[in-house]
């Protein structure tokens, strides 16, 4: 995409954001139907080859079922758009997709991603730390690199700090890296440079298949844009070309 | 056929798997013939109490002895071993370096094996290394038959003291190259803790367990002696580890690396206390599968009960010759 384009793209979204009615945190102003396209519980693990395969937003835990929140942006970039939802757990046993139409007349904010499980006792025990969801742009056919961050079994507002920043966890199947060197850019959505965002990424407790590393950025709560995630993997002392993904983070005005 | 026998006169019983099981219950209701005493049900009791015996589970050691190209043990108190080693490089991760310390020379990027841009490498010589409880170390064979470590801990554990490599602090994902030389000049390597051997061969592993053996012992009564019970053969990516019944208690194993005679990767020798224990395999694509010994194998690897038996058929066999013997003909 040029960058023209998607400068446009970006004052689009902006407008989209900034004109309607501005939406607080909480209630869901949407319920979408999720199709579902595949779900399985193995009880041996399937090895995924994707590398995200969970982006969340920290919130407080909620304990009643499963229950799929994001906040997703308006504008042409994300209107009359198809989501994917791929669902895979720390030991790579459980993997699910479900897809989303986003309507063409859909202005951004908080929407309730409607999660039809079969394994219900199994979802709703799940949050970012053992089974996490990725969100991507597109159907379910292809991963994309443009990724919402979700809150997972958790309440509508993302926790935030006393600087005002809240926290996106990612998880990661790095492979049998022996180490990772993340990068997060913040870039806004007037097209100015980005900031680098603080990231941390450590290794779960125990090795999984699903995914073995989890990613803690902190990013400012009031600030919609773009965050780029980069990952350059490190094996045997040799360096892997960087795997990048952007996250698009969308802000309502915080009453 | 000898017409006399009481079973085949009595009732005519077509050949077929059932025969045995019906004599066995036949033999059972003896049991309730008059006359016949307490000594029938003393030697059924007696019968079950040994089967029992050999069905109970005990407590086991293992033996392994293994070729392979990847390790992981996360080290314990169990025991203090100190590696001498006459010279290693250390590759620190640049990302993860936060403390200021002064570390020397870096090595020249020409003869460096790291990358420069993601490692800082150093070079030490004639370190000691005293590992302490509490680390995860990966250990690969790398290039030139040198031993990669990966050492990983938990940063944030406060009861960790800092990892030092000779003078260097080191910091978590640290990657360590072991010469081949250390194996000739210092010797095997000791390590102890919770070990697994090898990594399932799933799409792009490159270091698996090549092959190797595994020993069972168990101890038997009235003996000290742990006596072979099991054994058996691994295969290119299996899994192996040694793990307590209890599985919320570790089962510290030790184990010495050298490297294998014939070039291929590193030669491990791994050995276990006696405890409740077993030996776990996990295979790509596969349950995890535990090799316990069967009570078969207790019962034919034990010298009380093979001793028994051939004394008990002696005896029998002597009792049949003299009874065909001494008895009256009709």
């Amino acid at each position: 995409m040029s960058s023209i384009q998607s400068s446009l793209i970006s004052i689009v979204t902006v407008a989209a954001i900034m004109v309607p009615a501005v939406q607080a945190w909480a209630d869901p102003a949407l319920r979408l139907r999720g199709e579902r396209v595949h779900e399985e519980l193995r009880s041996d693990a399937l090895i995924s080859g994707n590398w995200l395969v969970g982006a969340h937003t920290a919130a407080p835990r909620n304990v009643e079922g499963p229950r799929l929140y994001s906040y997703i942006p308006g504008g042409a970039d994300w209107q009359g758009q198809t989501l994917c939802a791929r669902a895979t757990d720390k030991q790579g046993r459980y993997s699910a997709l479900f897809e989303y139409h986003v309507p063409m007349t859909w202005d951004g904010g908080l929407v309730d991603l409607e999660y039809e499980t079969e394994y219900k006792a199994f979802v709703s025990a799940s949050d970012e730390s053992n089974n996490g969801i990725a969100l991507h742009r597109g159907d379910c056919r292809l991963v994309t690199d443009d990724f919402l961050p979700v809150l997972w079994n958790a309440a509508e507002t993302p926790q935030t700090d006393a600087d005002g920043r809240m926290t996106l966890i990612l998880n990661l199947n790095a492979g049998r890296a022996d180490s990772l060197i993340p990068q997060a850019v913040l870039s806004p959505l007037d097209g100015a440079a980005g900031d680098d965002m603080p990231i941390r990424c450590d290794p779960t407790s125990e090795a999984g298949v699903g995914f073995n590393y989890q990613c803690r950025v902190q990013v400012p709560a009031d600030q919609a844009g773009v965050l780029t995630v980069g990952i350059t993997r490190l094996r045997y002392g040799k360096a892997s070309p960087p795997r990048m993904a952007n996250i698009h983070l969308y802000t309502p005005e915080i009453p | 056929m000898d017409e006399t026998r009481p079973v085949d006169r009595d009732t005519k019983i077509p050949a077929s798997p059932f025969l045995g099981l019906l004599r066995v219950t036949r033999g059972l209701s003896l049991l309730r013939t008059q006359g016949a005493g307490v000594l029938p049900w003393l030697l059924v009791g007696m019968l079950a109490l040994v089967i029992a015996y050999y069905v109970w589970p005990r407590p086991k050691s293992f033996f392994l002895d293994l070729t392979t190209d990847y390790l992981r043990i996360e080290t314990d108190s169990d025991t203090q071993i100190v590696w001498e080693l006459p010279s290693l490089r250390i590759c620190l991760p640049r990302h993860a370096i936060t403390s200021e310390q002064e570390l020397g020379d870096v090595v020249d990027a020409s003869i460096a094996s790291c990358n420069g841009l993601a490692y800082l490498e150093l070079q030490r010589d004639f370190v000691e290394l005293d590992w302490p409880p509490g680390l995860n170390l990966e250990l690969r064979s790398g290039e030139n038959r040198a031993v990669d470590v990966v050492v990983r801990f938990d940063e944030d554990d406060e009861d960790l003291t800092p990892v030092m490599i000779g003078d260097v602090e080191i910091v978590s994902e640290t990657l360590l190259r072991i010469p081949a030389s250390t194996f000739s000049e210092f010797g095997g390597l000791g390590l102890t803790g919770q070990l697994v051997v090898g990594q399932k061969a799933d799409n792009g592993t490159v270091k698996l367990l090549r092959a190797g053996k595994f020993e069972t012992r168990e101890k038997f009564w009235l003996r000290n002696d742990a006596r072979l019970v099991d054994s058996g053969a691994l295969s290119l990516g299996d899994v192996v580890s040694v793990e307590r019944m209890n599985p919320d208690a570790p089962l510290s194993a030790y184990a010495f690396l050298t490297l294998d005679a014939k070039g291929e990767g590193m030669r491990l020798i791994v050995s276990t206390e006696e405890a409740f224990s077993r030996l776990r395999l996990d295979r790509a694509r596969a349950k995890a599968t535990f090799l316990e010994p069967s009570w078969a194998q207790r019962l034919a690897r034990d010298p009380l009960a093979i001793g028994f038996a051939s004394l008990l058929s002696l005896f029998g066999a002597t009792l049949a010759v003299m009874n065909a013997l001494l008895r009256k003909r009709p």
